[in-house]
């Protein structure tokens, strides 16, 4: 047993010297991962956000023709202000969002009792323009309504005549399009994180190792090639976990130091889910460490095994996608499946169902299996011969 | 003392099945005594690392026997580890560990305390002279710096036997000598010591004994003399030339 415990040590101090491991394990899947997912996601929102207690200034053409619009657009926090004269060039260049043009004829119209025409520019095909033009939209349609309202009432009409139908929407997923966004970043970054963690080290370990020549002499040693195994299997392990511990941790400081509104909006930030997602997938560890440090036992150099691993990043995301390409409908014996069953869990914690206890044994013993059969083949693979031909 | 009878191992062809294998080594007997230098002297390719590596328990022959001071290497590898230090052909070094740290590592492995592996690795930097060299770091290390510390390495468990793999490969003038200095005086301590090379001015400064690999098979065997008498030549790489059945020019 010490024999296991100080090869496992020496792999974590020679590893710790080695600056590609560490970056590995400790910047680029726990840190950097979810900052690059993270912050195009909440900087788009940021972009189409609109606060709605914040005054935003609005070029209008011919404010003058219309005081009564522009102080209802004033009490509904748009400011007005004259417009440039080359304002469509500049909403093209996306240098202002909109600019509302008040026609000639808009007074003669409204005392007339007709339709009285506003013109808004505004450009399609930036995100900033269309969410502007929207608010601005919204505000004048029910301005258009009061004045209706106002219409009928002055002709003796019930103004409810003109609404047949209530509509009433209810809107029954509890996370909407953002949550179900933050449920694939958590998962996505925590699998992803430790398999990261753990590459660099199970590359260096076994198939490093036998490049570098020193695997032959730690064979002829009195240690069994099991526990030699084992042993740098933990000290992957070891690496995975902390690499997924990290990326949780980042998760949460990220989404915790992001400046309240939009982000605050988007993701309700849960410290207990993060939790529970960290500690559903830590079965998926044992098996992450378990593959990685097969493949670098099968493999004949450090080249040939990050070959091998790279493809491995496809893994946590097939059983998913199978599902969806399938159309299958989760049952209970698929929780059996790892990272399939893994991503399923998290997806209910992180929406604040109720996880029943059998789909998380089955996913812990299913995840376990996969691991332990992952461990024996690699076991066999350095019982082989062929471990020491190069 | 090294006893080993009629090993056989064979290697698959790359692509091919095993029963279109290889021989490697096939029948190789000999003895190697203690307090006395063997050398397995063989062209590349002759079978010398495949009978160290069975000999080193890193491979199963397929039939024959080995054994290390009276232990089976076949029948009980752990048991048979412990009675010899193994020096593999690059030396093997972990090269962000200090020449020290990669001594003591291996002590632990052989199951000394840290005090005592610590201790035992004072001990070997003092022996080999690495003085100079024992907390630094291996990588960028010299080739006959590199060697010393996988000696170190091999002998920290003061095994009786050990296996050393073309020690003296890459290694210049001085180093090779102070290697040799070293080997005789292990030697002198009573040690058993088998060394293989393809260097004949190597295998004739040093060895008591001389087997000589051809094919995998020994073709002939004896001390220096010995051989020198029985394939009447002096030269010994003219003796190696006779022993292998070639034709001297």
């Amino acid at each position: 047993m010490s024999a296991l415990f100080h090869i496992t040590l020496k792999e974590i101090k020679d590893n710790l010297r080695d600056r590609r491991s560490f970056f590995f394990a400790v910047i680029y899947g726990p840190i950097m991962m979810p900052l690059l997912m993270f912050i195009p996601v909440i900087l788009g929102v940021k972009s189409t956000w609109i606060d709605l207690d914040s005054t935003t200034e609005l070029q209008v053409v011919g404010a003058e023709l219309a005081p009564n619009l522009i102080q209802y657009l004033r009490n509904h926090n748009f400011d007005a202000v004259a417009a440039s004269n080359n304002f469509k060039q500049l909403i093209r260049e996306r240098e202002i969002t909109i600019v509302l043009e008040v026609t000639a004829e808009y007074g003669e119209k409204l005392r007339d009792a007709k339709r009285a025409p506003l013109l808004l520019h505004f450009n399609e095909s930036s995100k900033k323009s269309q969410s502007a033009a929207g608010h601005l939209r919204s505000v004048i349609n029910s301005y258009n309504s009061q004045l209706g309202y106002l219409r009928l009432l002055s002709r003796g009409i019930d103004p409810e005549i003109n609404n047949v139908i209530d509509l009433r929407e209810n809107d029954l997923s509890k996370e909407g399009i953002s949550g179900l966004i933050l449920v694939f970043f958590v998962y996505f970054i925590i699998v992803f994180s430790m398999m990261s963690g753990g590459f660099y080290l199970a590359v260096d370990v076994t198939a490093g190792e036998r490049e570098r020549n020193s695997l032959e002499p730690l064979l002829s040693l009195p240690v069994s090639r099991q526990k030699i195994l084992l042993g740098k299997w933990l000290a992957v392990l070891l690496f995975v976990m902390f690499s997924g511990f990290l990326s949780v941790v980042c998760i949460y400081l990220i989404l915790s130091f992001f400046p309240a509104g939009a982000a605050g909006e988007l993701f309700s930030l849960n410290r207990m889910a993060l939790l529970k997602s960290l500690l559903l997938t830590l079965p998926c560890g044992l098996l992450i460490s378990a593959i990685l440090v097969a493949i670098a036992a099968f493999t004949r150099s450090s080249k040939e095994a990050q070959t091998y691993i790279s493809l491995m990043y496809l893994l946590p995301a097939a059983p998913s996608i199978l599902g969806q390409f399938l159309d299958l409908k989760p049952n209970l014996l698929m929780q059996i499946v790892p990272f399939f069953s893994q991503y399923q869990l998290i997806n209910k914690v992180m929406k604040d169902e109720t996880v029943a206890q059998m789909p998380i044994i089955l996913s812990v013993v299913g995840s376990l299996l996969f691991a332990l059969s992952t461990l024996m083949i690699a076991i066999w693979l350095y019982r082989r011969d062929q471990i020491l031909m190069k | 003392m090294i006893e080993a009878q009629g090993l056989k191992k064979a290697f698959a062809r790359k692509g091919g099945k095993r029963n279109d294998a290889v021989q490697a080594v096939t029948d190789v007997p000999f003895v190697a005594q203690d307090g006395q230098i063997t050398g397995l002297l063989g062209a590349n390719g002759a079978g010398k690392s495949t009978t160290l590596r069975i000999l080193a328990t890193l491979m199963q022959a397929d039939s024959g026997w080995a054994k290390i001071d009276g232990v089976d290497v076949n029948k009980n590898p752990l048991a048979a580890r412990e009675h010899f230090g193994y020096l593999p052909h690059n030396s093997g070094l972990y090269p962000r560990l200090s020449a020290k740290e990669n001594i003591e590592y291996y002590g632990r492995l052989y199951g000394l305390s840290a005090r005592q592996a610590q201790n035992r690795a004072d001990e070997l930097v003092d022996l080999l002279d690495m003085q100079d060299i024992a907390q630094r770091r291996t990588e960028g290390f010299s080739q006959g710096q590199k060697t010393k510390v996988g000696l170190a390495r091999a002998m920290v468990h003061s095994p009786n036997t050990l296996l050393l793999d073309e020690p003296t490969n890459g290694l210049d003038v001085i180093a090779t000598r102070a290697l040799r200095k070293t080997i005789r005086g292990l030697r002198d301590q009573g040690h058993c010591i088998l060394f293989s090379s393809h260097i004949m001015q190597e295998v004739a400064a040093l060895c008591d004994h001389i087997a000589i690999i051809c094919d995998g098979k020994v073709a002939l065997a004896g001390s220096v003399a010995g051989i020198r008498q029985l394939t009447g030549q002096y030269d010994l790489e003219d003796a190696f030339v006779v022993a292998i059945g070639g034709k001297l020019e």
